[in-house]
């Protein structure tokens, strides 16, 4: 038994490190997860744009990393629904209409569709959400776009008082916890729609439930539930981080949150371990591969010599030489190398990271 | 002077901004902090930790008054501190707020006693028998609830003579080991069990008796005893940690206390937090210890076989060491035991935090998510380092919560586990 040593090492918990780390645990490694909080994607509504594809599709490793991150987040209990050719337009919050390509299952639900009978549904006392705003918007938009879409709003005051300021945190977090809240919110959707086809709500449908619960929350409302994402912490994206964080300790990944890496010790060219800068005295891991998903750690811990990576994703110095041999990039942006834009740039790096580190040390087969 | 009058003096002196706020500026206001904080999310009433962190710092930073009950509800479990993404010590700006909260006369007078379990377990294990019996009667509890806003519908721990020290050298590696105020006066067996452990290993502990770690202080709002439980233990502990002995405590709140040079509480104190700093890096919890020996191939595994299902759940202070969880590893190395991660949030005990009137129903509810999944895996038996998380999970599920040291322990020499803790099957409520 070997506590801190591990096959992979991965550090930084944002979309990128999530992928490497799944990617890593799915080939049979034993994996370490170092992190400090979560990433940016959080604030997020954790969705892929339509122009960050356009800007990979041709890289050849992009198809197998959003199949692989699909899949992942499927299994994870909070799937992405839409394809990579095909764009749809969702509403944001501010009035605006954002082509993207992958969106969670119940924003994707939120899209500019034909022909479709949508009311807009807020919360009484939620701030940040303007439900009349947000129907004119959408009728502006179809109407310039020539569609027969109609949309009207309504407010709804929500069957249990859930404390001032009311946020959408606070509703999410009682749809976790709370049959009871869930049955009653359902009721009240359910009598709010009329008769249209579909509601749109604020992002608050819970962050711990997984896709079941939604899904049966939303045939106990009778129609079409789409979720628009709203002010950070959006919860879209919370419950892609969390329910990710959840499913990959559930498969066995060591978690070592709150603590920043302070130091990676290099011998003879190869990464020969990492120091966490736990309370007290500096907590030491171990890892064959070690990972970096973080730019601000890597411009930190390797300092600004690093020019560019080389073609396993290994950082290298100013000679073109890795740093270590067993040391990997996962991160969106190595500083000088590329621009890996938004949530499919990261994903992309996290996979291409993962990938070359397993087939650089050969099988974990053999462990 | 009234605040914002006061505010307008100092800034005609010339606006006062000390640079020690670097942590505050961190503070993005991302939320991210609520979204980890088991208080928020069972409590609706809470305003949460950015707004009683960072956000109220500011204020109270320039001398206006801040004061509001509600940190009284933090739980002091650090998991903002850890969620924070930019690093903000959000936890500890709330509970020096709380020392200077001003209470009602009986929550002051609870909160001493309970500031003070050290001093509690003395009085109270002179005549073990005569305190337990009479802190188990309805009436009494019930009349502790009236007077002192101590909750009826839990039951006291019981206390029994305390630990110690025994004449019985023991050989092998020296250790120093920190018993905490549970351990030593209302399970001294646990202690033994410890000892018994460690000397399976070729590992000599040596007892320190300086009593509490001040965790219980702080969290009760009372800073002064906290800096004062600092002070016994840095002295008590003093010869030990200048000749570099490692210096090991089972209990997570006491291993996080020390690790964190007594949270804080020496602070100006050069000479001491200097000597905190280096207690700090010799600090071990038991299982990181005990892992970091395994690492090394040091760990005795002549194990008996056991048959356990297990369901293991990480006390917050664990947490919050940032050593992961030492004890999965070392209980799935056990034949015949398999660990289910639970994996669900804090228990909402935090020590005396649950035993408070006022309280009870947060901390219920904060447990909730817990008891839920607990039942689900529908484990032979819970296990956590932490005593008070085992008093939370026995009310809440009815179920035996033991230290996964006793596990390690039976594996070794097939000493039987403890019964519960408190009374079960639903025994616990007036």
């Amino acid at each position: 038994m070997h506590a801190n040593r591990y096959d992979v090492v991965v550090v930084g918990a944002g979309i990128a490190g999530l992928t490497a780390a799944s990617l890593a645990a799915e080939q049979g490694a034993s994996v370490a997860l170092v992190s400090i909080g979560a990433g940016a994607f959080v604030l997020g509504a954790g969705g892929v744009e339509e122009r960050e594809v356009k800007a990979l599709k041709n890289d050849p490793g992009f198809a197998p990393a959003m199949d692989f991150f699909l899949d992942l987040a499927a299994s994870a209990g909070t799937a992405l629904a839409g394809n990579l050719e095909h764009t749809v337009l969702l509403p944001t919050l501010l009035g605006g209409f954002q082509p993207m390509q992958l969106a969670p299952a119940l924003v994707a639900n939120s899209a500019l569709h034909p022909f479709v009978k949508t009311r807009v549904v807020g919360f009484r006392g939620l701030t940040g959400f303007d439900a009349e705003f947000l129907a004119q918007r959408f009728n502006q938009e179809a109407e310039k776009r020539g569609l027969a879409a109609s949309c009207d709003a309504t407010t709804l005051q929500l069957p249990v008082p859930l404390g001032m300021p009311l946020t959408t945190l606070r509703v999410a977090q009682a749809f976790d916890r709370d049959q009871g809240f869930r049955t009653a919110l359902a009721e009240a959707l359910r009598e709010a729609k009329g008769d249209c086809e579909r509601v749109l709500l604020p992002a608050v449908l819970g962050i711990e439930a997984n896709d079941l619960k939604r899904a049966a929350f939303v045939a106990q409302v009778g129609c079409t539930v789409g979720e628009l994402p709203t002010l950070p912490p959006s919860i879209p994206g919370l419950r892609l981080a969390q329910r990710l964080l959840a499913h990959l300790r559930m498969r066995g990944v060591t978690m070592l949150e709150g603590y920043p890496v302070e130091q990676l010790d290099r011998v003879n060219r190869t990464c020969t371990g990492l120091r966490i800068a736990s309370p007290g005295r500096a907590f030491r891991i171990a890892g064959d591969s070690v990972l970096l998903a973080t730019s601000t750690g890597m411009r930190r811990l390797l300092g600004d010599a690093i020019q560019a990576v080389d073609e396993q994703q290994r950082p290298v110095d100013t000679a073109g030489k890795p740093l270590a041999n067993n040391l990997f990039a996962a991160c969106a942006r190595p500083p000088h190398v590329s621009e890996l834009r938004g949530l499919a740039g990261r994903i992309l790096a996290g996979h291409r990271a993962a990938v070359c580190a397993g087939s650089e040390r050969g099988a974990y087969a053999a462990r | 002077m009234p605040g914002i009058a006061r505010l307008f003096a100092q800034g005609l002196k010339g606006a006062h901004m000390p640079h020690d706020d670097f942590e505050l500026d961190n503070c993005l206001k991302c939320s991210v902090c609520n979204t980890a904080c088991p208080v928020y999310a069972a409590y609706p009433e809470y305003p949460g930790p950015k707004h009683l962190g960072p956000e109220l710092e500011r204020l109270r930073m320039e001398g206006l008054d801040a004061d509001t009950g509600a940190v009284e509800y933090c739980l002091g479990c650090h998991r903002c501190d850890l969620a924070c993404p930019h690093q903000v010590g959000v936890s500890e700006m709330i509970a020096r707020a709380k020392g200077s909260h001003r209470k009602t006369l009986v929550h002051t007078v609870r909160d001493w006693w309970f500031a003070r379990p050290g001093l509690l377990g003395e009085l109270l294990s002179i005549l073990p028998s005569v305190g337990n019996f009479f802190l188990k009667l309805s009436p009494v509890r019930l009349m502790m609830e009236k007077l002192m806003r101590i909750t009826a519908r839990r039951t006291f721990p019981a206390y029994t003579r305390p630990y110690r020290k025994s004449a019985q050298q023991r050989v092998g590696e020296r250790v120093l080991f920190f018993p905490g105020c549970f351990l030593t006066y209302n399970r001294p067996d646990l202690l033994d069990k410890v000892l018994a452990l460690l000397a399976c290993n070729g590992i000599a502990a040596e007892v320190v008796e300086s009593g509490c770690c001040g965790v219980p202080a702080s969290a009760n709002g009372d800073l002064k005893e906290a800096q004062l439980r600092a002070e016994k233990g840095l002295a008590a502990m003093a010869t030990a940690v200048d000749a570099g002995i490692p210096v090991l405590a089972a209990c997570a709140s006491c291993g996080h206390q020390l690790k964190t040079g007594f949270g804080g509480a020496l602070a100006g104190d050069n000479q001491r937090e200097a000597q905190a700093k280096k207690l700090a890096a010799q600090t071990w919890d038991l299982g990181e210890f005990l892992a970091a020996r395994a690492a090394e191939g040091l760990l005795n595994t002549n194990f008996h076989t056991l048959d356990h299902r297990v369901a293991y759940h990480t006390p917050c202070h664990l947490n919050s060491q940032g050593i992961g969880r030492p004890w999965v590893q070392l209980l799935k190395s056990i034949p015949g035991v398999t660990v289910d991660d639970l994996n669900a949030g804090c228990c909402g005990m935090s020590g005396t935090y649950g035993f408070k009137e006022e309280k009870y129903k947060v901390s219920m509810a904060i447990g909730a998510g817990l008891f839920e999944r607990i039942g689900e895996l529908k484990p032979q038996l819970v296990a956590t380092e932490c005593a008070t998380c085992q008093m939370q999970i026995e009310h809440g599920t009815k179920l035996r919560a033991v230290s996964p040291l006793e596990i390690l322990l039976e594996a070794y020499d097939g000493r039987p586990l403890p019964p519960a803790v408190g009374p079960l099957h639903g025994a616990d409520a007036p």
